[in-house]
C-alpha cells in the first residue's frame, strides 16, 4: 500500500499556534497553516492517502468530502513539493 | 572602462568595492553620506563585473551574491549597495538585514523604530515616506540592517517613490516630492530630505514594533490590531536576508526578534490616511 511519510531530517519549531519546519535538502523555511500543520503531525507514523482522510473525515463530519479530499491533496502535494514529505511502497 | 577600488564604512567590517568610476560616483550619490573606509585585512570584497554593453553583476567574498545582470544606471548603483549591504552583513552572525521600512515614531522612553513589512507592492516606501511628511524620521525605506540586540541602523539612502503619486496625495505631499526630487529613472524617483526628516548614516535606534501591512483596494479606515509571533515570523522570513545563519538558527533570530517587539498587523487602503493613523496614535 501506498504510504505518505516524513522526509528524515526536517527540523521543526513551533511557535505558538504556528509550526515552521526546514527542509533538509534545499534549507528552506516553510510555514506550515492548520491543515498542513494537522497532516504534519498525523504524519508522525507513516499514513495511507486513505487512512488521512478518514482521520479528517471523523474530524471535520461537517465537510463536503470531495472538498475536504481536494483540500487534502493540494495540502499533501504542497508539502511533497516543499521536500517535507514523501510518499513510498510498504 | 576604469574601475578603482572604493572603501564603505560599516559595522562589521570595511567593504572595498572594485567596480567603475561612474558606478561608484552613481553609488555614492545615492548614498550620500555613507563614510569612506581604508582597506583592512577582514575586510569584504565586492566586485563589479561589467559587460561591454554596460550592464553589471556583482560578487562578493564573504556570501554568494545572486547571478542577477543590471542595466546600467541607478538600477546598477542600487545592486552594488544592496551588495555592500549584504557584504558586511553576512560578516558578522550579529547582524541580518530586513527588506523593510523603518521609520522613528514615539517620544521619551517610548520612542523607536516602527518597522513596516508587506510584499513588493503592500506601499511600504509610500507609506514610509507619508509618514516622515507627518512628522516621524525615516529611518530606511527597504533595507534595514539589524544587530542582534535589535538596534536598526539607517544608512542614510535615498528614498525612492513610484511615479505618478496615488490620486489620494495630499498636495503638501506632492510639492514636497517636487521639491525634493533629485533623481528620476523610469518612474522612480529619488529624495534629497534633510536630517530632520531623515537619520544619517550611522544612527541607531531601537526597534520597537513590527507593523505587517496589508492594503486593500477597497476603502476602508486604517485598522490596527495585535498580530501574533507565528504570523510575523512568517512574513518576516522572505523579507530577511542571512545568508550567514542556518536555517534553523534563521528561525530562532527572527523569532527572538518577533518577540522583543510589539506585533502588529494594520489593514488600511489610503497610505496617507495610514499614516495620519499612526501618527496620531503612535503608541497603540
Amino acid at each position: 500500500m501506498n504510504h505518505w511519510e516524513r522526509v528524515a531530517g526536517v527540523s521543526e519549531n513551533p511557535m505558538d499556534d504556528d509550526l515552521f519546519l526546514v527542509a533538509p535538502v534545499s534549507g528552506e523555511i516553510v510555514h506550515l497553516d492548520a491543515m498542513g500543520a494537522a497532516i504534519w503531525r498525523l504524519l508522525e507514523q507513516p499514513q495511507s492517502l486513505e487512512e488521512i482522510q478518514a482521520t479528517f473525515a471523523a474530524a471535520f463530519p461537517d465537510a463536503a468530502a470531495e472538498r475536504l479530499q481536494g483540500d487534502l491533496a493540494v495540502a499533501l502535494e504542497t508539502l511533497k513539493a516543499a521536500g517535507l514529505v514523501r510518499q513510498s511502497d510498504g | 572602462m576604469t574601475h578603482r577600488a572604493s572603501g564603505f564604512a560599516s559595522p562589521t567590517r570595511p567593504v572595498i568595492v572594485d567596480a567603475p568610476q561612474a558606478l561608484l560616483d552613481l553609488t555614492r550619490a545615492q548614498a550620500p553620506h555613507w563614510p569612506e573606509a581604508e582597506g583592512a585585512d577582514d575586510a569584504a570584497h565586492v566586485t563589479a563585473l561589467t559587460a561591454d554593453d554596460g550592464s553589471v553583476r556583482f560578487t562578493a567574498s564573504s556570501y554568494a551574491a545572486p547571478d542577477v545582470v543590471l542595466p546600467p544606471g541607478l538600477l546598477a548603483a542600487n545592486g552594488l549597495i544592496g551588495t555592500v549591504i549584504g557584504a558586511f552583513t553576512a560578516a558578522d552572525p550579529d547582524w541580518i538585514c530586513l527588506h523593510a521600512a523603518a521609520v522613528a515614531l514615539g517620544h521619551g522612553e517610548r520612542r523607536g523604530l516602527t518597522v513596516l513589512l508587506g510584499d513588493t507592492m503592500a506601499g511600504k516606501s509610500t507609506l514610509a515616506m507619508a509618514l516622515a511628511a507627518g512628522g516621524a524620521r525615516l529611518w530606511c525605506d527597504d533595507r534595514l540592517p539589524l544587530s542582534r540586540d535589535m538596534q536598526g541602523l539607517a544608512l542614510g539612502l535615498r528614498p525612492k517613490l513610484r511615479l505618478p503619486l496615488p490620486d489620494s496625495a495630499p498636495s503638501r505631499f506632492a510639492t514636497l516630492v517636487e521639491a525634493r526630487g533629485m533623481t528620476r529613472e523610469g518612474s522612480m524617483v529619488y529624495l534629497a530630505l534633510e536630517e530632520e526628516m531623515q537619520a544619517t548614516f550611522g544612527e541607531v535606534l531601537r526597534v520597537r514594533r513590527l507593523i505587517t501591512l496589508e492594503r486593500s483596494g477597497q476603502a476602508q479606515a486604517p485598522k490596527l490590531t495585535p498580530g501574533s509571533i507565528g504570523e510575523t515570523v512568517k512574513r518576516l522570513v522572505p523579507v530577511t536576508f542571512a545568508p550567514h545563519l542556518d536555517p534553523m538558527t534563521r528561525l530562532t533570530r527572527l523569532r527572538q526578534v518577533a518577540t522583543a517587539c510589539e506585533c502588529r498587523h494594520l489593514a488600511y487602503a489610503d497610505s496617507f490616511e495610514a499614516a495620519e493613523f499612526l501618527i496620531r496614535e503612535p503608541d497603540e
